[in-house]
């Protein structure tokens, strides 16, 4: 009787997942029957997509919470499925135009991007180290083969190799510090490893510091965060520009949201011998990735660049370790793959002559002639470059605040100053729409009805996040502060 | 003859693993990279075994079960992916990977 219910609560801190892959299944059978045309099919997949979202808010409003020894099912783990299918409802949203242009098969994408959340989603509910690896390389094969979609382009190709081959080896190191802590601990279980740490707390070995130093040197290589960044700008810029929105954001909050959970469930004692080491990574990262993005003639690679700065700001806030940092990292996970999906999105709709040019040049003279296309360029790059009433800036500045409540006074004055730097490059991108003049010969623009609905989707929720931080905050704080850790 | 202790698996293992990541950080042919990242892979099965059998725990063998199936998984898609490099380029060293900078 009792393994009954075991299995019943197993499913159930699943039951968000299972839904999703049942959905991802049976629209591949209904692909079969549809006529060939891709919008019908995209409308299909986003709005039951939708409908996923609003089970999974139902399942939240009841407050049902389950815990098992490999998964739990919380306010955090509804935040992030809540967050990922948001991006795969975008991502579905925001495509149609560059399959189309590029001619990629949309069904069997869907259903890899549908994987890949689900993996996501598998990390983030996990409360054991091997569960999450398994759900870390569900998500990661996925997004290996979405990166070299584009079989025919060499760029694409040489994306592909270089994202799988730093993928799988900082798996390894992941996996070697996983198999380490097993080994000492006796178990991987994440309150079964903090129990262990608690009882032998100042005499641990050489061997556990090793494998806490693999296990995080695997996050920092899925954070692009410096000495491990060199795959991210490759695999960004030859990704299907769709996809390097995706990539963007859901692998990036997946590892981000797994190591918080680990931070708070496993290593709540060792936290801040880890400090020093955060901190070093993330001053190199803010730096290093806007100093680059700073001489970038293409607007995707500077994209990609500034997504490793970003990861930056939010290393700035694990230094901090405290509820408020973890709380406006899960605030800005949400502003930062929003907006980033819209200006992946714009970017390819405006770079529709030279293929994977994307140069500034581009934008020249573009709010002359789609002055709305413009409109939404210049709100997301504010965002990004944190200036107010966007959510981008509220975001950066709890952030901010977050590391001088902490006393990280140095930190905090590094962040301002290296985003005031990134602010060159994003407005870079508005004094080419609004200040150069219109090109002569030029092509229109084309897009269609989906994306114009995901880019004023993507502009309300920067906006609203602008206009109510603070109720924001206030939610993604009652997640963060609801990690069941062992009832 | 000593007796073959947990010390010598972790050894053997640790061995293995590093040089996995030393032929991933000195070798130049994609295939062998991959070979490399594999043998990493696989030091933790051993590990993993080791650890299992020295505890008396059966779960380290079915985490090493799972992650052979992720192996193979990656070995599917790696190989696919060296594939398409190869038909476009002709080679697979990855020193002529050198497209995109900066």
């Amino acid at each position: 009787m009792n393994s009954t219910i075991d299995i019943l609560d197993q499913v159930n801190a699943n039951l968000p997942t299972i839904i999703l892959l049942s959905f991802a299944l049976l629209m591949l059978l209904i692909d079969l029957f549809l006529p060939k045309r891709n919008h019908l099919f995209r409308s299909l997949l986003a709005i039951g997509s939708l409908c996923i979202v609003y089970l999974v808010v139902k399942l939240l409003l009841q407050e049902k919470t389950v815990y098992t020894y490999f998964f739990s099912l919380d306010s955090f783990s509804y935040f992030f499925h809540i967050l990922f299918i948001t991006v795969l409802v975008f991502t579905f949203l925001l495509s149609g135009p560059y399959f189309e242009r590029t001619k990629i098969k949309f069904p069997e994408t869907s259903l890899l991007l549908f994987f890949s959340t689900a993996g996501a989603m598998i990390m983030i509910s996990a409360n054991d180290l091997i569960v999450m690896f398994l759900g870390l390389e569900l998500m990661s094969i996925c997004l290996y083969v979405l990166a070299g979609m584009l079989r025919k382009r060499v760029q694409s190709n040489e994306g592909a190799l270089k994202y799988f081959l730093l993928g799988a080896f900082s798996s390894g190191f992941l996996l070697y510090g996983i198999t380490l802590f097993y080994g000492i601990t006796g178990s991987t279980n994440y309150s079964e490893v903090n129990q262990w740490i608690s009882q032998t707390s100042n005499k641990l070995s050489l061997t556990f510091w090793i494998g806490a130093g693999l296990i995080l040197i695997g996050f920092f290589f899925k954070f692009a965060s410096v000495p491990f960044h060199f795959w991210s700008p490759d695999a960004y810029e030859g990704a299907p520009t769709p996809i390097t929105a995706f990539f963007s954001a859901t692998p990036k909050a997946a590892a981000f949201g797994t190591f918080i959970k680990i931070l708070i469930v496993a290593f709540p004692l060792v936290v801040s011998d880890f400090e020093l080491i955060l901190k070093i990574i993330a001053i190199a990262t803010m730096g290093i990735g806007n100093f680059v993005a700073l001489q970038q003639k293409s607007v995707k690679r500077m994209l990609a660049y500034s997504s490793i700065s970003h990861a930056g700001y939010l290393m700035v806030a694990l230094v901090v370790k405290s509820n408020l940092g973890y709380s406006s990292i899960l605030l800005y996970l949400i502003v930062y793959s929003v907006t980033n999906l819209g200006a992946f999105t714009i970017a390819y709709l405006v770079n529709r002559k030279n293929e994977g040019s994307y140069s500034y040049e581009d934008y020249n003279g573009l709010a002359t002639k789609y002055p709305v296309l413009a409109m939404f360029m210049a709100l997301f790059m504010i965002s990004l470059a944190g200036i107010p009433p966007t959510g981008g800036f509220f975001v950066k500045y709890y952030i901010f605040y977050s590391a001088l409540k902490a006393d990280q006074l140095l930190l905090a004055i590094l962040m301002a100053l290296f985003s005031a730097i990134s602010v060159y490059y994003y407005l870079k991108v508005i004094v080419h729409m609004y200040m150069k003049p219109l090109p002569d010969s030029y092509e229109t623009i084309k897009s269609d009805t989906h994306v114009t609905m995901g880019l004023i989707f993507s502009s309300l929720i920067i906006i609203i996040i602008g206009v109510a931080p603070s109720f924001w905050l206030t939610l993604t704080n009652r997640s963060v502060s609801n990690i069941l850790i062992n009832p | 003859m000593s007796e073959i202790t947990i010390h010598h698996y972790i050894a053997l293992s640790a061995i293995i693993f590093s040089i996995g990541v030393a032929g991933v950080l000195t070798r130049k042919n994609a295939i062998i990279l991959f070979m490399s990242i594999e043998l990493m892979l696989n030091s933790s099965n051993l590990a993993l075994i080791a650890f299992a059998s020295f505890m008396s725990n059966p779960v380290g063998q079915i985490f090493a079960l799972f992650v052979i199936a992720v192996a193979a998984a990656e070995v599917g898609v790696g190989l696919a992916i060296i594939v398409t490099v190869y038909r476009n380029r002709n080679s697979i060293n990855i020193d002529d990977v050198h497209l995109m900078k900066g």
